[in-house]
């Protein structure tokens, strides 16, 4: 089973001339005129043509050129018809409310092409603002990038070139330290290059879910085993229900979550301090908690954390801020939620749901 | 008996680099070639006990290369791919590869790799020497048909003992979804990997100390599984 994720799309929208605002446009006449009817017997004929562009303001301000004209002609002719003598016809009894009709048309569509303008050049500055929302964004993906890639890097070609230089002068521990920060620096970048490519694959849209029903004991399972060197001896609990259902997930991606998670537990949590993970089936879904005993999120961060480039202390440099950002994107394409939480003994839980939708495969065949 | 020679089919300069310090150093004889069609010919004349072959080659497709070379040899190819490009590993599996590293690998996890490969090349000589197999506390004896952890036996169902001892023949080597279909259930059930999954993890309760972070019995996200060989 494989199949294209839908990337989050717009809502639903409704039908255009209801979003251009020809409905609206009608209402506003409408209005106009009631409220006219009830003044009709108290004041002048004038008082009731300003309710009449009150309503074209208002349209025009928030539509475009089309409504504007509709509001200003209906409102003209339903001027014309209900208040104008003789009353209920179209008919005009006398030369100087023609005039009338004339300026009242003029001014509303005056009206209306001056707001239509304002609201075009407020949309030109809205676009303005959101490039450079967008520039700003690109730069300090730029700045934090070029960071995390450099500091790796200045760490390789340090080592190396000190070792290239004075190797024979440096004593034997000396070379074998030099020569592991620049294995571990250069694991480092590869996980950051990884990170980069999973999430411009995420935000493009082009991630494709290879879905079959797995096992979670199994993919949890290689996780653990990708990690066990940063593990190290740290204890590890894991608590799946024997009985707990297969689970339709894309293996790779799932896995990829588990580690990012497992990672963060192991940079942000004192060695030796314990890890749990568990899994729980609800109604329709299974929810897999990753907790460690650490020092837990700053208060109130629980969500940011999720953020692409968030740091939990602007000092720390561990990482490029993609990890979580990654993990709920690739969760909220299998069609789940991802969220973390401050547990009251002391460390922070991140969990996540898997929907178990689709029917699991007929069992598998016994055997004696 | 003379060292072991390989043929490396790689096109980056400094990976060839790297793996002829590695590869001499433990004291293979190294035949290098930058492209399919110059390696495709290295390992006719060279006859090596392993090739390595890059994916991603200019000239064609390692793929290309993989199939060309089992149309005349069961020489042991080691493909060297990059993480996140499961697909192409297991396409390569089938066609014929008997493992991969995925880049960027150590020395140690290539080397090991080429160890294994050697060993079951010598061993498809030798058939019928069926010494029990052992790794950590796990002891397969295929000849009486008995399993033992830490010296306790282990019984299983005629399948779960014909999935293990698949995996036994393979010890060391990725081994994809497909191929244990084929090899247990049969070709007709091809498309039913999750049968596979749910036998391992039969297999694994009985055998493993904690299922979930298993020892010998190892996932490959996407491509397969692996008994640990040591």
């Amino acid at each position: 089973m494989s199949r294209k994720v839908p990337i989050p799309a717009g809502q639903r929208s409704p039908p255009g001339w209801i979003k251009a605002g020809y409905l609206q446009a009608v209402g506003a006449v409408a209005l106009a005129t009631a409220a006219s009817w009830v003044m009709f017997p108290i004041f002048d004929l004038a008082d009731l043509i300003m309710t009449y562009l009150l309503g074209i303001v208002v349209i025009a301000t928030q539509y475009g050129r089309g409504p504007s004209i509709v509001v200003s002609v209906v409102s003209v002719a339903s001027f014309d018809f209900f208040f104008v003598p003789p009353y209920l016809t179209f008919v005009v009894s006398n030369a100087q409310h023609v005039l009338t009709f004339a300026v009242m048309l003029v001014v509303g569509l005056v009206i209306s092409g001056l707001t239509v303008r304002i609201r075009f050049q407020a949309e030109v500055a809205q676009q303005a603002r959101v490039r450079a929302e967008t520039e700003r964004l690109r730069n300090s993906l730029l700045t934090s990038v070029s960071h995390d890639l450099r500091t790796p890097l200045a760490t390789i070609t340090g080592a190396a070139t000190t070792i290239l230089e004075s190797g024979s002068r440096l004593d034997q521990r000396t070379q074998q330290e030099l020569l592991e920060s620049i294995r571990d620096e250069a694991y480092r970048l590869n996980r950051l290059v990884q990170n980069l490519l999973e999430m411009t694959r995420l935000e493009s849209g082009t991630l494709q879910l290879h879905r079959e029903w797995h096992p979670l004991e199994e993919v949890i399972g290689a996780a653990l085993a990708r990690l066990s060197t940063g593990l190290g001896s740290r204890p590890v609990t894991v608590n799946i229900p024997r009985d707990l259902t297969l689970v339709p997930i894309d293996d790779v991606l799932i896995e990829q979550v588990l580690v990012n998670l497992l990672d963060n537990a192991v940079k942000y949590t004192p060695p030796d301090s314990a890890i749990r993970i568990l899994a729980t089936p609800t109604d329709g879904q299974v929810t897999v908690e990753v907790a460690d005993s650490g020092p837990g999120l700053p208060r109130g961060e629980e969500d940011r954390v999720f953020e692409k480039f968030y740091r939990a202390a602007s000092n720390d440099r561990r990482g490029a801020g993609l990890g979580l950002a990654i993990c709920r994107g690739i969760v909220q394409a299998h069609g789940g939620r991802m969220w973390a939480r401050n547990l009251a003994e002391g460390g922070v839980a991140f969990l996540f749901t898997l929907p178990v939708t689709g029917t699991p495969p007929a069992s598998v065949p016994a055997d004696a | 008996m003379p060292d072991p020679a390989v043929v490396l089919i790689e096109d980056e300069p400094q990976i060839r680099r790297f793996l002829r310090a590695t590869l001499t150093g433990q004291g293979y004889r190294l035949f290098e070639a930058t492209t399919g069609a110059a390696g495709l010919v290295e390992v006719g004349s060279r006859q090596p006990d392993v090739v390595i072959v890059d994916l991603g080659l200019p000239d064609m497709d390692g793929l290309e290369v993989i199939r060309r070379l089992r149309e005349w040899t069961a020489i042991p190819i080691i493909v060297l791919s990059a993480r996140g490009q499961e697909r192409d590993k297991v396409m390569a599996l089938d066609a014929g590869a008997d493992d991969y590293v995925s880049k960027p690998f150590g020395a140690g996890e290539l080397l090991a790799r080429i160890r294994v490969a050697l060993r079951h090349a010598a061993g498809a000589t030798r058939e019928g020497d069926e010494t029990p197999f052992t790794v950590g506390e796990l002891r397969v004896d295929l000849l009486r048909r008995q399993v033992f952890v830490a010296g306790k036996e282990v019984h299983f169902t005629p399948i779960e003992y014909k999935l293990l001892t698949t995996l036994v023949r393979h010890a060391g080597r990725v081994v994809t979804h497909q191929q244990l279909l084929r090899e247990v259930w049969g070709p007709a059930h091809t498309d039913q990997a999750h049968y596979v999954r749910v036998y391992m993890a039969h297999l694994r309760h009985k055998l493993e100390a904690e299922p979930a972070r298993p020892r010998y019995l190892l996932t490959e996200p996407g491509v397969g599984y692996r008994l640990a060989a040591d």
